[in-house]
């Protein structure tokens, strides 16, 4: 059964958004990284770059398959997970399957319209949503 | 969401599938082709293609090596990066597929691999090989350092001497490509100049499917799986202006 954290919002491309006043931070949930399995990759985009609402804004490796990561909300990349990068020395992307709410998260944007967090699930909604 | 692989597999059975056959190409316009369909298909694909020249491809993860590699092999063979991930790939005597499948991209990546991976294997029992399924994988960071041939993920297909078909997978919001490289022969030179020995591959020309051409890999891929609808046609002049 995978987690769902209350206080979270969701995306429908499985995606997790934490709101923290004009900031956010996302992640992809615990239920996409377990389809995912075993990450070995993270691509994440530079800091001071704008992403508008379904941007592409990165990639996720795993095993044998990339896929895309998309903006859940439009805004500046305030900040990315280091960790998951491959030229950190803590290089460690498995923690987008140890740790997906908390180690694993991967970028934080300043939000530039809040009503896209109304576009996004709530628990309950996203639980609905993975069946 | 992630759909359920039978649904899809039951609901692709049923459309057209486009049948694109390749003369050999540079490995550059081969994988712009691959990334021109991931881009802009509309129906399942189905391409078949050669290499015109020994081609060392690399998993998305390994493009910043690309430069490296490229001064390394001077002389040796080109190198270009997938659009997808897993590992490196050495191309010139292997049959190359790229199956790309509109609206799976919410597909189980494991089960849509397997899948992926059975249909070839229906495919070349259909043809009279003896081809298995692999049920273990290659796990952790050595699997990284490994060229795809000797690293396995569950679900891969197996001749005698190990691994036939290397395959990888690229996912946009709404496509899966699937492609993979199907080991004709082995250059034990060519693959010990790139990887430092030779590889532990079976070939089909080890499983009496040597001699096959393209349209009979097709015809078996199609009929096995019982993709009853399909048709081949060749690039458009105004996709080959975008490729």
């Amino acid at each position: 059964m995978s987690q769902v954290p209350q206080d979270l919002k969701y995306s429908k491309e499985h995606e997790w958004v934490r709101v923290d006043g004009d900031v956010v931070t996302i992640g992809i949930t615990d239920f996409a990284q377990d389809q995912l399995g075993e990450v070995v990759y993270v691509e994440l985009p530079e800091v001071g770059r704008s992403l508008a609402f379904d941007e592409t804004f990165g990639v996720v490796e795993s095993v044998k398959t990339v896929s895309d990561l998309f903006a859940p909300v439009a805004g500046e990349v305030v900040a990315v997970n280091e960790q998951l990068l491959e030229d950190n020395d803590n290089f460690t992307p498995d923690k987008v399957n140890s740790s997906p709410y908390e180690e694993g998260w991967m970028v934080q944007l300043r939000l530039e319209n809040t009503a896209d967090l109304e576009n996004l699930m709530d628990a309950a909604g996203y639980t609905e949503h993975i069946g | 969401m992630f759909q359920d692989w039978k649904s899809f597999e039951e609901a692709i059975s049923h459309q057209s599938w486009r049948v694109i056959m390749d003369e050999p190409k540079p490995g550059a316009w081969n994988m712009d082709a691959d990334r021109f369909l991931l881009a802009t298909v509309t129906r399942p694909v189905l391409r078949l293609y050669r290499w015109s020249s020994a081609c060392l491809s690399l998993g998305r993860r390994q493009a910043q090596e690309v430069v490296e590699l490229r001064q390394k092999l001077t002389g040796v063979c080109d190198v270009v990066v997938r659009p997808s991930g897993g590992g490196m790939l050495l191309h010139g005597l292997d049959w190359t597929y790229s199956v790309v499948l509109p609206g799976a991209s919410r597909l189980s990546i494991g089960k849509a691999f397997q899948g992926i991976t059975r249909w070839w294997a229906n495919a070349f029992k259909a043809l009279g090989a003896e081809v298995t399924i692999g049920e273990q994988g290659t796990r952790g960071q050595e699997r990284q350092m490994m060229p795809c041939m000797e690293r396995h993920t569950a679900g891969e297909i197996l001749g005698p001497e190990g691994k036939l078909v290397g395959s990888a997978q690229a996912r946009t919001k709404d496509v899966l490509l699937q492609h993979g490289s199907i080991c004709h022969s082995r250059d034990n030179k060519l693959e010990t100049q790139v990887f430092g020995g030779p590889l532990k591959t079976s070939a089909l020309i080890d499983l009496g499917l040597g001699n096959c051409q393209a349209s009979e890999f097709v015809a078996a891929f199609m009929t096995a799986n019982s993709f009853s609808c399909y048709s081949i046609e060749d690039w458009r002049e105004d996709e080959l202006g975008k490729i």
